[in-house]
């Protein structure tokens, strides 16, 4: 079956949030691409400031009668990327797309639209050179390496294809802590100056990417090489900025973008540590992170707060997918009438279509900037604030109780609203059922 | 019959991108996609060819910045240097001898 109506993703990678408006195509494809992008999608509010609004249209894949015709045909069209501060161009044998700068509310947001093939490597393909293009404007930039997680840090192994990026990943004991196999997002920190790692949807040969959009302190990129034995051995910053270069994701020639992705790599490995990761396959993560213990720094353990409360609720669902429940400790005023300080409130996962009436759901509500999103609680049954669809937000689960003093409540006041909605010859059955 | 007489002077491209990093300097080629790392030497040389200059004038800067260094020896580096650097399109000859 396909869609009728244009399917709209709201994507965040890097900080970067990109708008998706997806043309007709089967559902099958398009839960595809749901669940590849899944974990760095948020709620489509047209609030939200995005760096990118991209209208893309799908042409079904041409029937491969003729292998050397089309090895041809792809050879005749690579990849071309020109970007300016105006417009952004994209072309490939299957794709084609063209970007122009406006500034909108104060920023400035790409906006076009194009085509591509209906396959999952064409749009990955014009994810990752769209992404390519903006991150190093916001000090950022897309690295072929496997980022895992190490305690509260990150790590970046760089390396070119083969040298070990998808064994490494799958070492790792869980694999929530591999934030991709394949391309990994470093963009500096406006408010401290300090370096994050983030994942991406961008994956290889390990078949998942990030979990969230959740980023971490970046301590050491540990560039991969296979030896006889594990060792790291320091490189200096300009050795590391030149094998960076190297696995820098960049399509662009011209002066303006080289200029601007030396200067940014050349700061990077002035403030990040460098090693060269000499690893054996027998290598275990144990051993691999033994090593790599004095090139981290110090308090690789010590908590580091979410860089946005978008990261945050992005992390939250995550956890909730993984484990169906979770406890937390909300602040914020948008959860405040439910609950005191110190109170935890138990949620558990919960799809939006089985939601009864009086069920206090938790939902995430972007805002205009990463800073603004809200994480808020509703009784359904109940109109939603003023301002607010359900079209732009995204139940994450449902309150099952609150944790007070060391003693679990329930959710108040759950069976009593069915009292106020449908009155109580209703109601007082299913109370009486419930025990009240 | 091929012109073997050697460039008077060379000064680098004005368009390669490069960046200084502590003592070393990188240079990258966007024409060829090629990222060249400079030794503390070298990319003092890179430094003195933004304007063009004779192997002499190198060799005579040089010989006054590194102390200790034998003339012959330091002159047969630049020498290398300079070629490699010109062949590998990084550098403009100026002139012939």
């Amino acid at each position: 079956m396909a869609s009728k109506s244009p399917t709209e993703l709201l994507l965040s990678i890097g900080g970067i949030a990109g708008r998706l408006s997806l043309g007709a195509a089967p559902e099958a494809f398009l839960a595809q691409v749901r669940a590849r992008y899944g974990a760095f999608t948020m709620p489509a509010s047209p609030d939200v400031a995005t760096g990118v609004s991209l209208r893309l249209r799908f042409e079904p894949m041409a029937p491969l009668t003729d292998v050397a015709a089309h090895l041809a045909h792809t050879e005749a069209h690579p990849l071309v990327v020109k970007a300016t501060d105006k417009t952004i161009t994209i072309k490939r044998w299957d794709l084609s797309v063209r970007l122009s700068a406006k500034k909108t509310r104060g920023h400035v947001e790409w906006v076009g639209a194009g085509h591509c093939e209906m396959n999952p490597y064409s749009l990955d393909c014009v994810l990752r050179v769209i992404w390519s293009v903006l991150l190093p404007r916001e000090d950022g930039l897309l690295v072929h390496s496997c980022g895992l997680r190490h305690a509260e840090i990150g790590v970046v192994f760089p390396g070119a294809s083969g040298l070990g990026k998808t064994t490494l990943a799958r070492k790792a004991p869980d694999a929530d802590d591999v934030l991709s196999d394949e391309m990994i997002a470093i963009r500096r920190t406006p408010s401290d100056g300090g370096w994050r790692v983030h994942g991406t949807p961008f994956w290889g040969d390990f078949a998942r990417g990030g979990i969230s959009m959740r980023s971490w302190p970046l301590r050491a990129l540990a560039f991969l090489a296979q030896r006889e034995s594990v060792e790291m051995s320091p490189v200096t910053s300009s050795e590391a900025a030149l094998r960076l270069l190297g696995c820098m994701l960049c399509f662009q020639t011209d002066r303006a973008a080289i200029e601007r992705n030396l200067a940014l790599v050349t700061r990077l490995c002035a403030e990040v540590r460098s090693v060269e990761a000499q690893l054996t396959r027998a290598a275990t993560t144990a051993q691999i992170f033994g090593k790599l213990e004095p090139h981290l720094g110090p308090d690789v353990h010590r908590k580091v707060p979410t860089l946005s409360t978008r990261e945050m609720i992005s992390e939250f669902r995550s956890f909730l997918r993984k484990h169906q429940l979770y406890a937390f400790s909300p602040k914020g005023a948008g959860l405040r009438q439910h609950v005191k300080a110190g109170d935890s409130m138990l949620v558990e996962s919960a799809d939006k279509n089985e939601l009864d009436v009086g069920d206090v759901v938790l939902y995430w509500s972007p805002g205009r900037t990463a800073d603004d999103d809200v994480l808020r609680c509703h009784r359904v049954g109940t109109p939603l604030p003023k301002g607010q669809s359900w079209a732009h937000a995204e139940v994450l689960g449902r309150v099952s109780g609150i944790a007070r003093d060391g003693r679990s409540l329930p959710m108040p006041g759950r069976l009593d609203a069915l009292a106020r909605l449908f009155g109580p010859e209703v109601a007082m059955p299913i109370l009486r059922l419930a025990g009240r | 019959m091929t012109n073997e007489s050697k460039p008077t002077s060379w000064q680098r491209d004005p368009a390669l991108p490069f960046q200084r990093m502590d003592e070393e300097a990188i240079v990258v080629d966007p024409r060829t996609r090629e990222v060249h790392l400079l030794n503390e030497t070298g990319a003092r040389i890179w430094e003195l060819l933004a304007t063009a200059a004779s192997l002499d004038e190198l060799v005579a800067t040089l010989a006054d910045e590194y102390e200790g260094a034998a003339p012959e020896a330091l002159r047969a580096e630049v020498e290398a240097f300079v070629a490699e650097l010109g062949g590998k399109g990084l550098l403009a000859a100026r002139g012939r001898a």
